[in-house]
């Protein structure tokens, strides 16, 4: 099968018209990746699930997502990125972050991301361009979800191999059969 | 040539005692490689089962401290499934009717796992 991303993108269209645009609207909120990441954090902070996990380890968490946020809004979409986002998956992985907790956080992002696009495409006057912008920005949020998912689905397959002795293709081969 | 060879050492298998019903080859990864098992199983499914359950026997052994594994065996109301492997690669997989003499059938499935592995 081809490289699981390279589908992914093509489907999606992530690479489209639209992603040319998002240099720009990464450099619109790049001056804004502070306060989404507060915000961000002040949502994980409100419910005691997730305040548990980051509980005593905030300040250095929100650097590392604000490196994230200006690593996406960096405008530089090259296969050295998707490798970051890769790793970022293992991290969570590694990290045991309950993969309820990572989809919970991309949509609260996205939330954040949007609304502050909306507050900067309405003072710049240009808010016929909101559908590329969403679109594009969208599109490239479910990217780094993807690629975090496939680190969680990666690890649970690798955990079942490792504990069952059956191969890597056994399973895939067990799961591939007619449901009946 | 090879897929007549292990043909040929199924058919000796299946002739060797009446209590056999059928046998088949399968790869580690659950592959049909030869079959002498009835045309209306589902080829995917007689691949896959008897590699999951000999890899899972293969672990629990070891996890059990049983050393290492010699067979698989399953017993049903109609009759016996029996898996043991033949060479590093390939699962032997033996169906027999209820009333069989084991030991019988494990001599022949042993000595069959050995021309199995050879031709493999």
């Amino acid at each position: 099968m081809s490289d699981p991303l390279e589908v992914f993108v093509r489907l999606t269209g992530a690479s489209g018209p639209c992603a040319g645009w998002m240099p720009t609207y990464a450099q619109w909120l790049a001056p804004h990746v502070p306060e989404i990441t507060d915000r961000f954090y002040e949502r994980l902070l409100a419910e005691p699930e997730t305040s548990q996990i980051l509980n005593g380890r905030v300040d250095a968490l929100k650097a590392t997502h604000n490196a994230w946020l200006r690593d996406l809004l960096g405008g530089h979409y090259d296969d050295a990125f998707y490798a970051r986002q890769k790793q970022i998956g293992k991290t969570h992985v590694i990290a045991k972050i309950p993969p309820l907790f990572v989809a919970a956080s991309f949509s609260i992002l996205r939330a954040l991301i949007f609304q502050r696009l909306q507050s900067e495409l309405e003072s710049r006057e240009v808010e016929d361009q909101g559908h590329k912008c969403t679109r594009a920005l969208g599109r490239l949020l479910d990217t780094c979800q993807f690629l975090i998912d496939q680190a969680y689905e990666e690890d649970r397959m690798e955990r079942l191999s490792s504990a069952s002795g059956l191969s890597r293709p056994l399973l895939e081969n067990l799961i591939s059969l007619r449901q009946r | 040539m090879r897929e007549q060879v292990l043909g040929s050492i199924l058919d000796e298998l299946d002739g060797s005692a009446a209590d056999i019903g059928a046998s088949a080859i399968i790869s580690l990864d659950g592959l049909a490689v030869a079959s002498s098992l009835a045309q209306d199983m589902d080829g995917d499914r007689v691949g896959a089962m008897p590699a999951a359950m000999l890899s899972l026997g293969d672990r629990t052994a070891a996890e059990l401290s049983r050393g290492t594994l010699e067979q698989v065996m399953i017993k049903g109301e109609s009759g016996y499934v029996i898996l043991i492997y033949a060479g590093k690669d390939a699962v032997l997989t033996i169906i027999a009717r209820k009333e069989a003499k084991l030991g019988l059938i494990f001599l022949d499935a042993s000595r069959a796992a050995k021309g199995i592995a050879a031709a493999l």
